[in-house]
């Protein structure tokens, strides 16, 4: 768990004192994503920076399962935090197995242990050891390299993962993909993960909570859900859009409005499947002026209807949001 | 055109002229009756070279290095302002000076061809250095490397490559200007080539240059091969190991 208290942090630029945080109080549980979305300059990556201690905070402190981190050791204390960069970072000169053994080297790991370590990581990240472990970072296309930049940080199995924008340089097919993968083998590795983005889909796909930075502050806080439903909210309406309804069904599947099926469907209706979201339910329901249509299990198997009310209530429900600090 | 084929060219022509001159002015036979002169005098003018050499590289590269540093950043250019002034005086004037304080013989010869291999070696270093993205090194930081780590495991082996060149261009014109020792009696090929200029006797004054441009090629030549062993493939300069995708 990560708790973020009162975290300020000030400094000179010509001469002018510049406030980069302005008291920032956050709370990240263990095995949660914390998206920290906001437009550049906002002290996102400051945030992220102070809790690796790369920067020097002015005030307030950060607490690392109870622990202030300024008590630790600064070089143990980053080994044991894994740090994902836009620029992905990857030494030029070394091998894809030597990048991602990087902190096993410096936590003095054999050499035997790490690599079959980085070739068990570049499996999870989907690509064949055999054809990458040798290969130089010039040799591979963004994507591919991205996916090295996070194996590394995983390298050494640190609970605390820092992400600042990393799929941010990538074209939109590839960041889709990197998105998809990273959030399966979250919902295997259970890392606390604090993951900086402008983005606004990013944040709302990859996250479990999100606080959005305004000027060196929080301005909301709250789970995706929380904040696409808070209505009547005008900077949230500002900041999201005005199609927040349409992002909210994103984040929910059919599997949670299906509802028992008590007539047969004719042919050529379109099927939908538990796990399909509810936009994509939504764009079919609209598009052949339908009140509802069927859904189906994997195995074939009726699951139930997805009807156009339901969809309506589920947005009437809204989750209650957190106050901003 | 290709570096290399054109780098062979160079060396061919180069040797052709020295052939050229070498029969006009009488034919091997003339010169080979100095090649016990050759032979010891080579020795004496290999020394010469590595002995201001040798303490230039450790010098430099541990100059550059501490420039680079975030605490010292600001002596840089100073720094660097000095040894461009120092490098500016010309070497026998340096040797000269040098002769004033330590006498004649190798030592005034040696210190003029330290500071002469000095500015190169440094400069390289700093630039090597200072190219590399201050990203990529933040996130070393970020990984947990201590300070020397990260000189040691990320900024040195990135730099290699301009930094060995640094050193290939000092080495190379120190075989090169070193011959000016003889003037203050420090011995090498200088004796050959000065004494055959005074003689008005072309073969001995052959005898000492084409061995040092021998020299200078082959140094230039195993530098280079040197550099190629210990740079990582992965920031090579050529063409072999590029991107295949």
């Amino acid at each position: 768990m990560i708790q973020i208290e009162n975290l300020s942090k000030e400094f000179l630029q010509d001469g002018k004192r510049v406030v980069a945080l302005d008291g920032i109080d956050l709370e990240v549980p263990h095995g949660e994503v914390c998206v920290l979305l906001g437009p550049s300059g906002c002290g996102k990556t400051t945030t992220l920076k102070i809790i690796n201690r790369l920067v020097t905070p002015t005030g307030g402190r950060v607490l690392v399962d109870g622990q202030d981190t300024g008590q630790f050791d600064v070089i143990e204390l980053r080994r044991k935090i894994g740090y994902v960069i836009q620029q992905v970072g990857l030494f030029p000169h070394m091998t894809v197995e030597e990048n991602i053994g990087v902190v096993p080297r410096l936590l003095g790991w054999t050499v035997e242990k790490r690599r079959q370590r980085a070739r068990d990581l570049l499996a999870m990240v989907g690509l064949d050891p055999g054809a990458y472990a040798g290969r130089y970072p010039r040799e591979l296309s963004g994507g591919q390299a991205q996916r090295i930049g996070v194996a590394r940080a995983l390298a050494a199995d640190p609970p605390i993962l820092l992400m600042d924008e990393p799929f941010g340089a990538l074209d939109p097919l590839s960041r889709e993909a990197l998105q998809d993968e990273f959030l399966t083998m979250q919902s295997r590795l259970n890392k606390t993960i604090i993951f900086v983005s402008h983005d606004i889909d990013e944040a709302f796909k990859m996250a479990d909570r999100i606080a959005i930075f305004r000027q060196g502050r929080i301005a909301r806080q709250g789970t995706p859900d929380a904040l696409l439903a808070a209505a009547n909210d005008p900077f949230i309406e500002s900041f999201i859009g005005r199609d927040r309804a349409l992002k909210r069904l994103r984040l929910r599947r059919c599997v949670e409005v299906v509802e028992a099926c008590n007539h047969p469907f004719p042919g050529g209706v379109p099927h939908l499947a538990p796990h399909d979201d509810l936009r994509t339910a939504l764009s079919l329901l609209v598009e052949g002026n339908f009140d509802a249509l069927p859904c189906f299990n994997a195995d074939g198997s009726l699951a139930g209807m997805v009807r156009l009310t339901e969809i309506r209530n589920l947005l009437d429900g809204g989750a209650t949001l957190e106050a901003a600090s | 055109m290709n570096p290399r084929f054109m780098r062979f060219c160079v060396v061919g022509a180069g040797i052709a002229l020295l052939c050229a001159a070498a029969i006009a002015s009488g034919g091997a036979a003339a010169i080979l009756q100095y090649r016990k002169e050759m032979v010891h005098l080579s020795q004496q003018h290999i020394m010469l070279v590595l002995y201001s050499g040798g303490p230039a590289i450790v010098a430099g590269v541990l100059l550059g290095i501490a420039l680079t540093r975030r605490s010292l950043r600001r002596f840089c250019e100073p720094v660097m302002q000095v040894l461009n002034i120092v490098t500016a005086i010309p070497t026998l004037a340096i040797i000269a000076l040098a002769m004033m304080a330590l006498g004649v013989g190798k030592p005034p010869a040696l210190v003029a061809l330290f500071l002469h291999a000095l500015l190169p070696i440094v400069r390289n270093t700093v630039e090597g250095l200072r190219q590399l993205p201050p990203a990529e090194l933040e996130c070393a930081r970020g990984m947990g490397m201590t300070p020397s780590q990260t000189l040691m495991l990320v900024e040195l082996p990135e730099a290699l490559p301009i930094i060995a060149q640094g050193v290939r261009v000092a080495l190379v014109i120190n075989v090169g200007v070193a011959p000016l020792a003889f003037l203050v009696g420090g011995g090498g090929l200088g004796d050959l080539i000065f004494s055959g200029i005074d003689l008005f006797e072309p073969a001995m004054m052959l005898a000492g240059a084409i061995p040092t441009a021998a020299l200078a090629v082959t140094l230039d030549f195993l530098l280079s091969r040197l550099t190629r062993l210990l740079v990582s493939p992965g920031i090579r300069n050529d063409d072999a190991t590029v991107a295949q995708l």
